[in-house]
C-alpha cells in the first residue's frame, strides 16, 4: 500500500514562512496529528504547519503495488503540496529519500542541501534551488530564480552530486562554484552561469547571458544556442563530443526532452576560463 | 544414445569456473564498432596462450551515446588476469580505432540484486594516456574519462563490471571425412551464435587441435590430443576413434552461466547430427578432477534447461 499525504494550503501567509521540516523523511510514520503539530517559523513566531495545511493522508494500489513498495528501500510516503507556496522556503531542504511534488510555484531555498530522493515542482522556484545539492533530482516544471545550485555566500563549493532539470528559465549565478552534478535549463539563463565552477555540468537550451563560465576552473558549460564568450575562452576545435550522446540519454530517460535536441550535434570548443587555468571547458553547438 | 542416427557418447564436457566481463564497444557506424571489437577480441582463443578468451556477441541492443555499438565478452582465469588483459587490449585495439567508445556491458543474465558482480578498472587506468590533459565526466551514476586524441576524444567508463562464469563447455564432433565434420561445426556454430551471453572464442568457433594434459615432453603442460588425433590411430594404444572415422574438430564454449553453456552445447549438437557423414558426438574431460562444472552429453540432450552438474 502506497501512501501518500497532501498538505492543501489554507491561505497565502503574510511573511514568508521557514518550511525546512516538510519532506518525505520527516512525515514518515507520523499521525495525523503530530504532523499537524509540526514547526513551521514565521518570522520570529514558531507556528504549526496546521496553521497554514490542511493534511489527508490516502492509501493506494493493491497487492502487486504492495509488494513494490515492500521491495524499495525508501518505502516513504508521498508527499504532495498544493497551493502558491512561494512564500514558503526550504521545502524539501536537506530530503535525502522519497518524493515530493509541489503543485504550485516554491519560495527560496527549494531542495538545498539535498541528499537524495525526487523534487517535482509544478510550478516556478525562487532563488538558491538546490544550493548545496549532494544528491537525488530536482524537476522544475516552470523557471528557477537565481543561484541555482551555487553555493551560499563564504562557502567555496556549491552543488556537489544531483541533477537539477529546469523546464523554463533559470536566473544569474546557476550553478556558480558548483563541484559536481547537472543542472539542464530548457529556456533561457541569466548571466554568468558557472561562475566559478569547479566541476560539473550545466546545460543551457536557450539564450545564456554574458560572462558564462567567469571563473571557472574545471566543468562543463553546454550551450545550445550561440553567445560570445569572455577573452580568457581560448577556441579549440569543432568536433562532436561523445558523451554528449550520453548526456542527452540520461536527460531522456529522466523525462527531460530537449527540442531539437540530437545526438550527433557538433559543437565548438572552449577552454577556459584561462585566468584559473583553463581547465573548463564551454560546447557551443554548430548545429542549431 | 542416438540422435538422427548418430551415436552421442555416454561422457561430459568438463568446465572451469572462470571470470567474465561484458564491454560494448560503440564507434560513429557499426562497421568502425566492429572493426574496434574485432581488434579487441582477437588472439584470445585461450587462456593458456592468450591471457584471456573473448568473442563477438554481434550488434549491441543498447549502446550508453546511442551510436552502434558491439557486444563483447572476455573470460580470464582470475580477477587480476581479466584487469590486466583488458587494459592492454582496450589500450590497444579500442583506444586507438577511430570515432571508438567502451562502456560496461549490461549484464541481463543475471537479476540487478546479484550479488556476484565485482568491479575493476580500465578506464581510470587508461586516463594517463592524456597526459594530465584527461577529464572525468559523471553522468548519471557513472563517471567516463574523456582522453584527448588525434581525432578527437576517446571515451571509456571508470569502471567495469565482472561476474563468476564458465569456461570450457565443449564437445567434439567425429565424422567421416574434414568436409562432413567442417560442414557438421559450421553449422552448429551458426545456431549457437544466436545465443547471448556465450562466446566460440577458437577461429570460426571451431578448434582441431584439442589437447590432453601433460606430455612426453617436460617443459610442455599439455599436447596434442592423441586419442583423437586419426593420423596416428594406428600407433596409440587409447585411440578413441573407429576406422570410420577420419576427422574430428571441437566446439569450445565460455558462457555466463553453465544454463548458456548447456543451451548452446545442445543447440550446437542437435545441428551437427543433421550433417551427413557425423558419426559420433563427444565431449572432453580431464575425468572429471579439475573442472568444476561437468555437461553430460545425455543429460543435456534430455532436457533443455539442464545447467552443468556442479562438482
Amino acid at each position: 500500500m502506497k501512501t501518500e499525504i497532501t498538505l492543501r494550503l489554507k491561505e497565502q501567509p503574510s511573511i514568508p514562512v521557514e518550511a525546512e521540516s516538510i519532506n518525505p523523511e520527516n512525515l514518515k510514520g507520523k499521525s495525523l496529528k503530530e504532523i499537524y503539530h509540526l514547526p513551521l517559523w514565521s518570522g520570529n513566531r514558531r507556528q504549526k504547519l496546521e496553521d497554514y495545511f490542511e493534511v489527508e493522508i490516502t492509501e493506494s494500489g493493491g497487492e502487486a503495488e504492495e509488494a513494490k513498495v515492500l521491495q524499495s528501500e525508501d518505502n516513504l510516503a508521498k508527499v504532495v503540496l498544493a497551493g502558491d507556496l512561494s512564500r514558503f522556503k526550504r521545502l524539501g531542504q536537506g530530503m535525502a529519500a522519497g518524493e515530493m511534488e509541489i503543485r504550485g510555484s516554491v519560495g527560496f531555498h527549494a531542495g538545498a542541501s539535498m541528499r537524495g530522493g525526487v523534487l517535482r515542482i509544478k510550478g516556478n522556484a525562487a532563488d538558491w534551488l538546490g544550493a548545496h545539492m549532494e544528491g537525488g533530482q530536482i524537476m522544475v516544471e516552470g523557471s528557477a530564480g537565481h543561484f541555482v545550485g551555487a553555493a551560499y555566500r563564504g562557502k567555496t563549493q556549491g552543488m556537489s552530486g544531483g541533477t537539477i532539470l529546469i523546464r523554463g528559465s533559470a536566473g544569474q549565478m546557476t550553478g556558480s562554484r558548483m563541484r559536481r552534478g547537472l543542472i539542464a535549463v530548457g529556456g533561457d539563463c541569466g548571466d554568468v552561469p558557472g561562475f566559478k565552477m569547479l566541476a560539473g555540468t550545466i546545460l543551457i537550451s536557450g539564450a545564456c547571458g554574458i560572462r558564462a563560465g567567469a571563473n571557472m576552473r574545471r566543468g562543463t558549460i553546454v550551450l545550445l544556442q550561440p553567445t560570445r564568450l569572455l577573452p580568457s575562452f581560448y577556441y579549440n576545435c569543432c568536433y562532436r563530443p561523445v558523451f554528449w550522446g550520453i548526456l542527452v540519454q540520461e536527460l531522456r530517460q529522466k523525462g527531460f526532452e530537449l527540442p531539437h535536441a540530437d545526438q550527433d550535434f557538433s559543437f565548438q570548443r572552449f577552454s577556459g576560463d584561462a585566468n584559473e587555468g583553463g581547465k573548463g571547458e564551454i560546447l557551443i553547438c554548430q548545429s542549431n | 544414445m542416438h540422435l538422427n542416427g548418430v551415436e552421442i557418447e555416454d561422457t561430459f564436457a568438463e568446465a572451469f569456473t572462470m571470470r567474465a566481463a561484458r564491454l560494448t564497444v560503440t564507434a560513429i557506424n557499426e562497421e568502425w564498432a566492429r572493426h574496434a571489437a574485432l581488434a579487441a577480441t582477437g588472439f584470445a582463443t585461450s587462456v593458456i596462450g592468450c591471457g584471456v578468451e573473448a568473442g563477438t556477441e554481434g550488434p549491441s541492443p543498447y549502446t550508453p551515446d546511442g551510436r552502434a555499438g558491439v557486444d563483447c565478452l572476455f573470460f580470464a582465469s582470475s580477477k587480476d588476469e581479466l584487469e590486466a588483459n583488458l587494459v592492454k587490449r582496450v589500450g590497444q585495439a579500442v583506444m586507438t580505432s577511430p570515432t571508438s567508445a567502451c562502456y560496461d556491458g549490461e549484464l541481463p543474465e543475471f537479476p540487478a540484486d546479484f550479488e556476484g558482480f565485482s568491479k575493476f578498472h580500465i578506464g581510470s587506468k587508461l586516463r594517463f594516456f592524456g597526459d594530465g590533459f584527461q577529464a572525468s565526466k559523471v553522468i548519471g551514476d557513472k563517471r567516463y574519462w574523456r582522453i584527448p586524441v588525434m581525432e578527437g576524444e576517446f571515451l571509456i567508463g571508470e569502471e567495469f563490471t565482472m561476474v563468476k562464469a564458465v569456461g570450457g563447455g565443449n564437445f567434439l564432433i567425429l565424422a567421416e571425412s574434414v568436409e562432413s565434420a567442417l560442414k557438421a561445426s559450421e553449422a552448429a556454430v551458426r545456431k549457437m551464435k544466436d545465443i547471448r551471453g556465450i562466446i566460440l572464442p577458437f577461429p570460426g568457433g571451431v578448434v582441431r587441435s584439442g589437447s590432453k594434459v601433460g606430455s612426453k615432453y617436460k617443459f610442455l603442460t599439455a599436447s596434442t590430443n592423441t586419442a583423437y588425433c586419426p593420423t596416428i590411430r594406428g600407433r596409440v594404444e587409447e585411440s578413441r576413434l573407429e576406422e570410420n572415422i577420419n576427422a574430428v574438430l571441437e566446439i569450445v564454449i565460455d558462457g555466463l552461466t553453465d544454463r548458456l553453456v548447456s543451451q548452446a552445447m545442445e543447440a550446437g549438437i542437435r545441428e551437427a547430427v543433421k550433417v551427413p557423414g557425423v558419426r559420433r558426438i563427444s565431449a572432453g574431460n580431464y575425468g572429471g578432477r579439475l573442472g568444476k562444472y561437468h555437461f553430460h552429453l545425455h543429460q543435456i540432450l534430455g532436457s533443455s534447461l539442464a545447467g552443468g552438474e556442479e562438482v
